[in-house]
């Protein structure tokens, strides 16, 4: 009961402290794989299998040997918040879904729909700036707001060639839209720029697992865009936002101008503006039965170029990331009649830098994340809980944040597309 | 065995964080100063006003006018009563006129007979409010019209004795017949105000656009026999009011000076202008937003008149024409929502274009120019002369955008 209580007050904390940071006003927003976890699931991996034993939810190489049908999903409250001044920042929501269908333990089929970047961000800037026009002095704020992101709906299929080797790969569909507004208040009222961007864009990944010895596995992947991201943008017409409510309409007293009387700029295409490759490799061993270690390194590179015609929240975007972890994963057992041992732990150590595109400023993140998850029923069903804590740190004048993220996923196993036989009466 | 509260328990506590996740969105400070957004200015001084000059209609002013006054002749008010009163009941048998007045009101509390105008009828004689001019009376006479001679005259005062106004009172009993006469399909209720010494009286009455008690009306006071049974008879003693529908003062400008060289405004002298100046939809970066746009322009010092409502309305159609005099007002203007106006102020008029500025820019309407007139709220007998190029204060407008 005590242990409850302080679990309960715990939760009750951080759900009262805890999203936007630094990170979403880069490019693109903030790209969810540089955000603590992808899924509860999987713990701070994301290739070496930690969903459950010879199984990661992200590495499609691993996805027949599961024995059911997966549906999982998993839910991720994020919280950046900045020492000084004090910023707090949250947000949460689904942070993955995803369904697999292994075939007869050879190949697999999935599909996963996840947030691809977080790009809600607010800005002030804290100087006020004058401009004399005629005989007035304006004093100018100027704020900057979006909201909207990236989704990414990844298709996946794996097939193991041999017993210790299978291969696996995904199509990563880009898409979404996001919405920005730009303005400057002088004389009571906010002149807003509005603009809208609508992303498309092709990813593919290309994965391998490969058992070297009884206790020993090797995972890789490769990550090549196929069709670079492209942004329709559309700018709307400058209005003078009178009734202060952020949105060009007719409540009164109007803005001006009227809504209308003005038309949006056409829409146009702008190119290439991300376009992602990398790597990533790990190793995992088995230490003892169902306790094992890992490691590994993702790379990925972005060759995209984001014109100025696309404001951005920071005048820049991540050109590199690279992240190495280190973990221990201990599975259940799945012999043992002992319900404590259908937990699984996971735990880890990551390491992160980005390198930004203009500015060249280095991110360094170093984060830990702690796991628990419960299997239940002979087919599977997991729910899973991870924590997430990490200092990232700006090469420039920037202040250190702290991410700390809580992810809860609910995975539920069953045998699809199998002919039942009917109950005779 | 000790039972928990459900939020005691996991899947309490799962279900409780989930409904108490805070979403904070605390503003991160930055430098945003790398956003295009931006303000500026641009100052247009190019301004031309030309005047020209139509024939003045005075039929929605808050007074009648009658007498001379800065070269004015002011030789006339009509006074229209409408057909829709239902002049036919008055000849009911069961109602008995005791009396029929015809009355306007002054602000003036010493009018004395000899200041006061001469009352005409005429059954046929016709004007428009907003149509007629000192042109369509060049031969006017009251010849043949019924002279009712001069007014009553009554000072209405409070009951602490402060003046309120005073009332000009013709009896017109005599009419009777002839606004009633229901056989005339043809019948107007036109009276006539005409000056008697028309040299040195000069008189302002409330006109129908002023205080709506003190409009011009026929006043009838009659009684009204009802019989209740075969012993009793009920007599009430009725007043009521019948307002005019129309009212118009007939100016003659005369030999009025007509100086191109000054560009301006006056009802009374039917002086208007076409202000003009340079700006076209490529006059602001492509995509601005006007912030203000503010037109200022001097008054010329003869003519330094406070509060004075001048109206500023888009041309939508150009003019080509060397001609400065009409009969009526040849230039066509857009009107509602962009006409504007505003009242002079220190021997200057500031007023707003933004809203039509705009529209330039976005291409909704047309940079042809603008009309300037003079509010009928003013005094028609005043002029307004501009002197846009002012040593000190020149002609200009100001306006403030931001462009991304």
């Amino acid at each position: 009961m005590r242990r409850i209580k302080f679990i309960f007050i715990t939760l009750i904390g951080l759900s009262l402290s805890f999203g936007q940071g630094y990170l979403n006003g880069f490019g693109f927003g903030h790209y969810y794989h540089n955000q603590g976890i992808s899924s509860a699931g999987n713990g701070i991996n994301r290739l070496i299998p930690s969903f459950q034993e010879d199984v990661s939810l992200l590495n499609p190489a691993t996805w027949h040997n599961l024995k059911y049908t997966h549906l999982s999903v998993a839910y991720s409250g994020d919280e950046n918040s900045i020492k000084n001044p004090a910023l707090f920042n949250g947000y949460s929501g689904i942070s993955n879904a995803i369904w697999i269908v292994p075939i007869k333990s050879k190949a697999s089929f999935g599909l996963s729909i996840a947030p691809y970047s977080d790009q809600r961000l607010t800005l002030t800037d804290p100087d006020t700036t004058t401009f004399y026009a005629y005989d007035d002095t304006l004093s100018i704020f100027r704020t900057f707001n979006q909201n909207g992101g990236i989704l990414v709906l990844k298709v996946g299929s794996s097939y193991a060639l041999r017993d210790r080797f299978s291969i696996g790969g995904s199509l990563d569909m880009l898409f979404g839209s996001s919405r920005k507004n730009e303005s400057i208040f002088f004389s009571g009222s906010s002149i807003i720029q509005s603009s809208r961007n609508r992303y498309t864009g092709l990813i593919g990944n290309a994965f391998f697992s490969f058992k070297i010895q009884e206790n020993m596995s090797i995972y890789g992947g490769i990550k090549q865009t196929l069709q670079p991201m492209a942004v329709f943008l559309t700018n709307r017409y400058l209005f003078d936002d009178a009734n202060l409510n952020g949105y060009h309409d007719f409540t009164f007293p109007y803005d001006f101008p009227i809504p209308d009387s003005v038309d949006a700029h056409n829409e146009i295409r702008l190119e290439q503006v991300h376009k992602p490759k990398g790597y990533s490799f790990g190793l995992q061993a088995t230490i003892t039965r169902n306790n094992s270690i890992a490691f590994e390194y993702i790379s990925s590179l972005d060759e995209g170029e984001i014109p100025s015609k696309i404001t951005l929240g920071f005048n820049d975007w991540i050109h590199s990331s690279n992240h190495a972890s280190l973990s221990f994963i201990k599975f259940p057992n799945d012999l043992s009649v002992n319900w404590i041992d259908n937990f699984v732990f996971r735990a880890g150590l990551a390491y992160k830098t980005h390198q930004l595109a203009q500015s060249e400023i280095t991110i360094r993140e170093f984060g830990s994340a702690l796991g628990l998850g419960f299997k239940f029923k002979a087919v599977g069903n997991q729910i899973d809980f991870n924590y997430y804590i990490g200092n990232r740190e700006y090469s420039n004048t920037f202040q250190t944040e702290l991410v700390q993220q809580i992810q809860v996923s609910v995975s539920l196993a069953d045998l699809w597309f199998v002919k039942r036989r009917q109950k005779t009466q | 065995m000790k039972k928990h509260s459900f939020i005691l328990s996991f899947p309490g506590i799962f279900v409780f964080t989930l409904f108490f996740w805070r979403c904070a969105e605390d503003p991160i400070k930055a430098d945003l100063l790398h956003f295009s957004l931006t303000i500026d200015t641009l100052s247009i001084s190019e301004i031309t006003g030309e005047p020209y000059w139509i024939a003045p209609n005075l039929g929605s002013t808050n007074n009648l006018y009658l007498g001379k006054k800065n070269d004015l002749d002011a030789f006339i008010s009509f006074i229209g009563f409408p057909d829709y009163y239902n002049w036919a009941a008055f000849l009911d048998s069961n109602s008995t006129f005791d009396s029929l007045h015809f009355v306007v009101y002054s602000n003036d509390s010493l009018l004395t007979p000899a200041s006061t105008p001469a009352l005409f009828f005429s059954p046929d004689s016709q004007f428009s409010e907003s149509k007629s001019t000192y042109l369509d009376f060049s031969e006017f006479t009251t010849t043949d019209w019924v002279n009712l001679g001069l007014p009553e005259i009554k000072i209405d005062q409070d009951t602490s004795g402060n003046f309120n106004h005073t009332e000009l009172i013709w009896d017109i009993l005599t009419l009777f017949d002839a606004l009633t006469d229901t056989s005339d399909s043809n019948l107007v209720r036109t009276f006539v105000l005409e000056p008697v010494n028309d040299d040195s009286i000069f008189l302002e009455l409330f006109s129908r656009e002023s205080q709506q008690t003190n409009n011009p009306k026929i006043i009838t006071y009659f009684r009204r026999t009802t019989v209740i049974s075969d012993d009793s008879t009920q007599i009430d003693t009725i007043t009521s009011p019948l307002g005019a529908s129309g009212d118009i003062s007939i100016i003659d400008p005369g030999d009025s000076i007509q100086d191109s060289s000054f560009f301006g405004v006056s009802s009374g002298f039917g002086l208007r202008s076409v202000l003009s100046f340079p700006f076209d939809s490529l006059s602001l970066p492509e995509g601005s937003l006007i912030r203000s746009a503010i037109l200022s322009m001097p008054l010329d010092s003869s003519t330094m008149i406070n509060n004075f409502t001048i109206v500023i309305d888009p041309l939508n159609v150009e003019l080509d024409t060397l001609t400065d005099l009409f009969d009526t007002d040849p230039y066509s203007v857009i009107g509602y929502p962009y006409r504007v106006n505003s009242d002079t102020k220190n021997g200057l008029l500031e007023i707003s274009l933004k809203s039509y500025l705009q529209n330039i820019t976005l291409g909704n309407v047309p940079s042809i120019g603008f009309k300037i007139l003079a509010s009928d709220q003013n005094d028609p007998f005043d002029k307004i002369h501009f002197d846009l190029s002012g040593n000190l204060n020149p002609g200009i407008i100001r306006i403030v955008y931001a462009s991304n």
